[in-house]
C-alpha cells in the first residue's frame, strides 16, 4: 500500500497530461471524441452489435489478400481468394504487386502503372498533409538502395537541402514489406515556398526491398505540423503517428505470384 | 531499491493511429543515451510520511528456484505440491520470531507497520523523512518533472543497522518514480468480437460443450480503474452475459478511471469474451504500488487460479531482481499454482524504446518486466487473418517497423531459463541460459484487435495487452473442463504448455507462426522470440490441457 499515497504534496499520480506526447494522444482523443459524436448525432445507428448476419464475421481484422487472388505469403494462407478482404485494393498493371488501403486515411493522388501515390485527405479537419509513394521497378535496373536513391535525387529537386537524418529517433527497426526483408533510410529537409522561403520541416521515412525481379520501395512524407497549424501535437508524436499509417500498407503487400 | 519501483508501462495499443511512445521518467538510472526530461529537485520535508520496506532475509531463497522446478516437474515428489503463501513463508522464509523481534525494532524506532505479507519477504512500513534520515542515514529528495508529475528518490543508499542485519538485507521503497502508463492507439472501427474470437480460435466447440467460464473466477491486475456502464454496454453490444465485475482495490488505487482506463476495459472485456460467465476480480493497485503488493494480496486472497497482467517495463528500466521481493512474490503465486499470464511488450525487441521521455528513443534490445519473470506466462502479440467466414486463416508476427511497435520478446539478462522451459526452438543461436519470452501469443496487431467499450466509446484495441486477457479468458475455459472432469487444480500452466508444444508439433494444439518478426527476430517453426509458441487451437489445446494434468497426478 502507501508507497501509492505519497504524501506532503507529491501529485504521484499518473502521468496524466505529462509529457508534450501524452497532451497530443489527449488532444487527439478529444478530436476524435468530437468527430465520434458528430457522426453518433448525424448517424443513428442501433445500440446492439454490429455483427453482420451469419457467416460473416463481426470484427472485420482489415488483412486484404492480393485482390483476392495470391494471398499466401504473409498470411499462411491458402491463398484460395476466401480471405476476408478490407480496405481498397490497388494493383500494380506493369508489376503485379498489390496492396490495400484505408481510403478513409488516403486520398490517390498520383496512379500509374507501376507507382500509386497516395495523400492525406483534404479534408481541413484532417490536418495532414502526408503522402505516401508505392513504386516498383524491375529488380535487374535497381537494387533497394538504388532504388531508395533515386527517389531521393528525386525529391532533392523539391527539397534541396534534403539530407540523411542525423538523429536515430526515427530509425526504422525490421524493414520488411510484405514479409520480404529490405532496408530503410530517413531524410529531412525543409520544403520551400515558391519564392524560396524556407516554410516547412519535411521527413520522408523510405522502405525498400527486393523479391525475385522486382524491387519496390515505399515513401512516407510527414511534415512538421508547425508548418501546417498554428497548435497541435508535437512535431516527433506527428511524425510518428503518420508514418504508422503506412506499416498496414508494408504488412498487407502482396508480391506478385511467381515473382 | 529501484528495481522495484517498477513504473509499469502498460502494454496497451488501441487501433492503428496514434503511435509514439509516451513514457515516463525516471529516478531510476537510465541506460547509456537516454535522454530525461527536465527535472527540478527539492529537500523532503522532514516531517513528510514515506511508506517503504524492509525486505527480509529470506535464508531458504537460494532453493525457491529449485522448489518451483520440483513442484512443476511430473518425475519430482513435491510435483503439483502447492504451496499456499503462509506455507511458502515458513520453508523459505524468516521465523516468525525473527519477523517479530524485526517489526518490534521497527516500532522501538518510531515506525509504523502497515503490512506483512505471509510469504515473509519483506514489511511494509511507514515512518517519516526525518526518522529514515536520522535512523537509517538516507536522505529523501522531491522531485518534479515538466509536467507536473512528482515523486520521490533516495539521497544516498540506507544502511541498515546491526541490530537489523539478522533480519533485514535492505530497505527498498523509497523511490516512487512515476508509472508509465498506457499507450492508446485508435484504428479500425470494427475490431474483433467475441464471435469472431470465438470461431478463429475454437472457442465455439468449446462452447458447445458447456464450457462459458461458469463457477470459475480470474483476476486482472489493473493500475488504474474502469467504469462498469462501459462492460454493460459491451455486454449489450456483443450479446454476452456474466456476472458484474468485482473490484478490489489496494489502498491508494484510484477512484476514477483515468489514462488507464481502456487498458483496463480491454482487460475485462477480453476476458469476457472468452468466458463470460467467469467471476472476474479486478485487483486495483495505485501505480506507484510494487508488483509484489498486488501479486501477495490475490495470493493470499485465495480467490483465482489464472491472473492477467497487461503492464509492465522493459528490464533494464525496471531493474528486478532474482530474489528480491517482486520475484518472490511471483515465485510464490507459481509455487501456490497460479498461473499468471503476462503481456511481453509493444516494442517488439527493443522494449526500452519509449522510456526516455522527450526527444530521445532507447533501441537497446531488451525484454518486458514481469513478463520476463520465469514464474509467469509471457504473451506475445500476432496479426489475425480470417476467412471470409470468420474461421482462421492464419497470423503473423506483429510488427509495425515505422511505426515502432510490434510483439515483445528476447532474452532477460536477469532471470535464468527454467528448467521446463525447452522443446524444438528453445535452443538457438541467440540462446545463452537466460529466460526466453515469449512463451505463446494470441491477437495483438492493432489491425486485428479486439473490440472495446471503454469511457462510453467503441474502440479497437491492440497490443500484447489484448493479447494477454485473450490468453487468460481461454485458460479459465480449461479450468472449467478440469472442475467438470475432475481433474483439480491445473496449477501453473507454463511447464504443461511447454511439455504439449514440444510434444504436438504438427500444428494440432497451437497455430505455429512462422511469418513476420518483432522487429528483430523473425517468428520461425517451432518456439520463436515472436510469437513463442504460438496461438491456441482451443478446441484441441483446452482439453489436451487437461489430460496432460490428469495424466500426470501428484
Amino acid at each position: 500500500m502507501a508507497r501509492a499515497d505519497p504524501q506532503g504534496g507529491f501529485a504521484a499520480q499518473p502521468r496524466r497530461s505529462g509529457s508534450p506526447l501524452v497532451r497530443f494522444a489527449i488532444i487527439f482523443v478529444v478530436i476524435l471524441v468530437i468527430t465520434l459524436v458528430i457522426v453518433a448525432v448525424l448517424t443513428p445507428s442501433p445500440p446492439a452489435s454490429s455483427c453482420p448476419p451469419a457467416p460473416a464475421p463481426c470484427g472485420v481484422p482489415p488483412k486484404p489478400p492480393g485482390n483476392g487472388t495470391t494471398g499466401g505469403g504473409a498470411n499462411q494462407g491458402t491463398g484460395s481468394g476466401d480471405e476476408l478482404v478490407v480496405g481498397t485494393a490497388w494493383t500494380s498493371s506493369e508489376f503485379g504487386f498489390s496492396f490495400h488501403y484505408d481510403a478513409d486515411a488516403w486520398d490517390v493522388q498520383q496512379d500509374e502503372k507501376d507507382l500509386l501515390q497516395l495523400k492525406s485527405p483534404s479534408d481541413p479537419a484532417a490536418d495532414r498533409e502526408d503522402w505516401v509513394i508505392v513504386e516498383g521497378a524491375s529488380s535487374t535496373s535497381d537494387t533497394p538502395d538504388q532504388l531508395i536513391q533515386a527517389r531521393v535525387a528525386s525529391l532533392q529537386q523539391s527539397v534541396p537541402d534534403l539530407a540523411p537524418d542525423s538523429g536515430s529517433y526515427y530509425d526504422v527497426k525490421g524493414a520488411e514489406i510484405g514479409d520480404v526483408q529490405g532496408i530503410a533510410a530517413v531524410y529531412v529537409g525543409t520544403l520551400d515556398d515558391t519564392d524560396g522561403t524556407p516554410v516547412a520541416p519535411v521527413r520522408y521515412s523510405i522502405v525498400a526491398a527486393t523479391h525475385g525481379g522486382l524491387t519496390v520501395a515505399i515513401t512516407v512524407r510527414t511534415l512538421d505540423p508547425d508548418a501546417i497549424a498554428d497548435h497541435g501535437p508535437p512535431a516527433i508524436t506527428w511524425h510518428m503517428l503518420s508514418r504508422q499509417l503506412v506499416d498496414p500498407i508494408l504488412e498487407d503487400f502482396r508480391w506478385p505470384a511467381g515473382n | 531499491m529501484a528495481g522495484r519501483q517498477l513504473a509499469r508501462g502498460a502494454a496497451l495499443l488501441v487501433g492503428g493511429l496514434l503511435g509514439a511512445a509516451i513514457l515516463q521518467s525516471s529516478g531510476a538510472p537510465a541506460p547509456a543515451g537516454a535522454a530525461g526530461p527536465t527535472v527540478t529537485e527539492r529537500a523532503a520535508d522532514p516531517a513528510e510520511a514515506i511508506v517503504f520496506e524492509a525486505d527480509l532475509v529470506m535464508p531458504g531463497a537460494d532453493r525457491i528456484a529449485a522448489a518451483a522446478a520440483a513442484i512443476a516437474n511430473p518425475g519430482s515428489p513435491a510435483y503439483r505440491q502447492y504451496l499456499s503463501a503462509a506455507a511458502f513463508g515458513a520453508q523459505f522464509g524468516l521465523p516468525l520470531a525473527a519477523i517479530r523481534r524485526a517489526a518490534s525494532w521497527f516500532g522501538g524506532h518510531g515506525f509504523t507497520l502497515v503490512n506483512a505479507p505471509a510469504n515473509r519477504s519483506y514489511l511494509e512500513l511507514e515512518g517519516s523523512v526525518g526518522q529514515l534520515q536520522s535512523t537509517f542515514g538516507v536522505g529523501i529528495a522531491d522531485r518534479t518533472d515538466a509536467a507536473g508529475d512528482a515523486w520521490h528518490v533516495a539521497i544516498g543508499s540506507p544502511s541498515v543497522p546491526a541490530a537489523l542485519r539478522p533480519f533485514v538485507r535492505a530497505l527498498s521503497g523509497l523511490d516512487t518514480s512515476p508509472a508509465g502508463r498506457p499507450q492508446p492507439r485508435f484504428g479500425p472501427p470494427n475490431g474483433l468480437h467475441p464471435a469472431d474470437l470465438a470461431k478463429a480460435y475454437g472457442v465455439d466447440s468449446l462452447r458447445a460443450q458447456g464450457l462459458d467460464g461458469s463457477g470459475q473466477s480470474v483476476a486482472v491486475v489493473s493500475f488504474d480503474t474502469f467504469d462498469a456502464r462501459d462492460i454493460s454496454t459491451f455486454d449489450q453490444a456483443t450479446g454476452i452475459s456474466g456476472p458484474a465485475v468485482q473490484t478490489v482495490r489496494l489502498p491508494g488505487a484510484a477512484k476514477k478511471p483515468g489514462d488507464g482506463e481502456t487498458e483496463v476495459s480491454l482487460d475485462l472485456e477480453t476476458i469476457r469474451a472468452i468466458a463470460p460467465k467467469a467471476q472476474i476480480y479486478d485487483y486495483e493497485a495505485p501505480q506507484s504500488a510494487n508488483w509484489s503488493d498486488v501479486i501477495n494480496r490475490i495470493v493470499e486472497d485465495g480467490k483465482v487460479q489464472i491472473v492477467s497482467i497487461s503492464w509492465g517495463r522493459c528490464e533494464p528500466y525496471a531493474e528486478p531482481a532474482a530474489g528480491d521481493p517482486d520475484d518472490v512474490a511471483l515465485a510464490s503465486a507459481e509455487m501456490a499454482g497460479l498461473s499468471i499470464f503476462v503481456s511481453s511488450g509493444d516494442n517488439g525487441a527493443y522494449d526500452c524504446l519509449d522510456e526516455p521521455d522527450g526527444l530521445a528513443r532507447d533501441f537497446t534490445v531488451a525484454a518486458d518486466y514481469p513478463a520476463v519473470s520465469p514464474h509467469v506466462i509471457a504473451v506475445g502479440g500476432t496479426y489475425l487473418s480470417l476467412h471470409k467466414d470468420g474461421s482462421y486463416l492464419g497470423e503473423v508476427a506483429w510488427q509495425d517497423p515505422l511505426g515502432q511497435a510490434g510483439s515483445g520478446g528476447g532474452l532477460s539478462t536477469v532471470f535464468s531459463k527454467p528448467s521446463w522451459q525447452v522443446g524444438p526452438g528453445v535452443a538457438n543461436n541467440h540462446s545463452n541460459g537466460e529466460r526466453q519470452v515469449p512463451d505463446v501469443a494470441g491477437p495483438g496487431d492493432p489491425a486485428s484487435g479486439m473490440f472495446v467499450i471503454s469511457d462510453g466509446e467503441d474502440e479497437v484495441v491492440g497490443g500484447t495487452s489484448a493479447a494477454t486477457p485473450f490468453w487468460a479468458g481461454s485458460m479459465v475455459l480449461a479450468q472449467q473442463l478440469a472442475a467438470k472432469d475432475g481433474a483439480g487444480k491445473l496449477g501453473f500452466l507454463d511447464p504443461v504448455l511447454y511439455a504439449l508444444a514440444a510434444a504436438h508439433q504438427d500444428g494440432s494444439l497451437f497455430h505455429d507462426v512462422t511469418a513476420g518478426a518483432n522487429l528483430l527476430y523473425p517468428a520461425t517453426t517451432g518456439w520463436d522470440y515472436a510469437t513463442g509458441w504460438g496461438s491456441p487451437r482451443l478446441d484441441a489445446l483446452v482439453p489436451a490441457i487437461v489430460a496432460y494434468v490428469q495424466a500426470h497426478p501428484h
